[in-house]
């Protein structure tokens, strides 16, 4: 559990540095979903997955865009990579 | 893409055998290459390169491919004008990689990437469509946040099609744009690139320009 804080701490950062206040990114929990809650739009998703890759070393597919709806799930694939 | 090209090294026979037509067509019915300063431009570009320019027809990747005549042009191209697996196969040989518009296809950008850090040429048509009229109003960020990731230069260029079959074809190309230059961030943000798009959006439009007052 702590591990998955972990992570969300540095995704908050993360996201912080890349959206620049542009989207809400302040209080991210494991239920935060990426389109409806933060506003990503495709481009913002790219934006993301290419920062996080980035940063904890993970690559994206197109096919996990699909199923990447919440924070949960993008700190289920950094773990799973880990 | 090296590896593969090792593996098979006539994985890119169809846009070799068209860069070998083009080479002897090309001392009859050269086009004009024009430098945006208005001179002429002669220089050689090397190593990881995106060129970008306006789309006004399919004709563009030709006349793009024959400007760049002595390297191997690779271009993005999407999944819709691939329509059946010929198709597919033929236009994957002459250098296209396809991108789904529909989604973020970070497939295609990691290729993309992969293929810049490998010292290839890419050419992007950053309007993210064809407008016949030559206009350039606006562009997508997909091009600066591929050289940002890929860490190369962008060359702007500008054409428009021939009145007349017997016109000479004319391209205005532009300086390096460095956007690893302007944005030293790890991690460039949303405003970041659309900064940087804006700045290439002016870059392309001095071209279009340039293309208005030569002769």
């Amino acid at each position: 559990m702590s591990n998955q804080n972990n992570i969300i701490e540095r995704l908050t950062e993360l996201f912080n540095s890349v959206f620049e206040g542009e989207l809400k990114v302040d209080s991210l929990t494991e239920e935060t979903r990426l389109i409806e809650d933060i506003g990503m739009n495709s481009i913002g998703l790219l934006y993301m997955a290419m920062a996080v890759e980035e940063e904890f070393g993970v690559r994206f597919t197109n096919e996990d865009f699909v199923s990447l709806r919440t924070i949960g799930d993008v700190v289920k694939k950094i773990e799973a990579n880990i | 893409m090296q590896n593969k090209e090792r593996k098979n090294p006539f994985r890119f026979l169809p846009m070799d055998a068209g860069r070998l037509v083009c080479s002897v067509l090309m001392p009859i019915y050269r086009h004009k290459r024009i430098h945006v300063s208005g001179g002429k431009y002669t220089k050689r570009l090397k190593g990881g390169v995106i060129v970008v320019s306006n789309h006004t027809g399919f004709s563009d990747p030709f006349l793009i491919g024959t400007t760049f005549w002595y390297r191997r042009v690779f271009f993005l191209a999407a999944k819709e004008v691939m329509r059946n697996k010929l198709v597919e196969v033929l236009l994957k040989g002459m250098g296209c990689i396809k991108i789904d518009r529909d989604i973020s296809d970070i497939n295609a950008i990691r290729k993309c990437v992969d293929l810049l850090k490998s010292g290839k040429l890419l050419s992007m048509f950053p309007q993210g469509g064809i407008t016949a009229n030559g206009e350039v109003d606006k562009i997508k960020s997909g091009a600066i946040l591929i050289s940002m990731q890929a860490g190369v230069p962008i060359v702007p260029a500008y054409t428009l099609k021939r009145k007349h079959w017997w016109n000479r074809q004319k391209v205005v190309i532009g300086d390096e744009f460095n956007c690893r230059e302007k944005c030293n961030k790890r991690f460039p943000s949303v405003s970041d690139i659309a900064v940087l798009s804006e700045q290439l959006l002016e870059k392309m439009e001095e071209c279009k320009k340039v293309y208005e007052q030569s002769k």
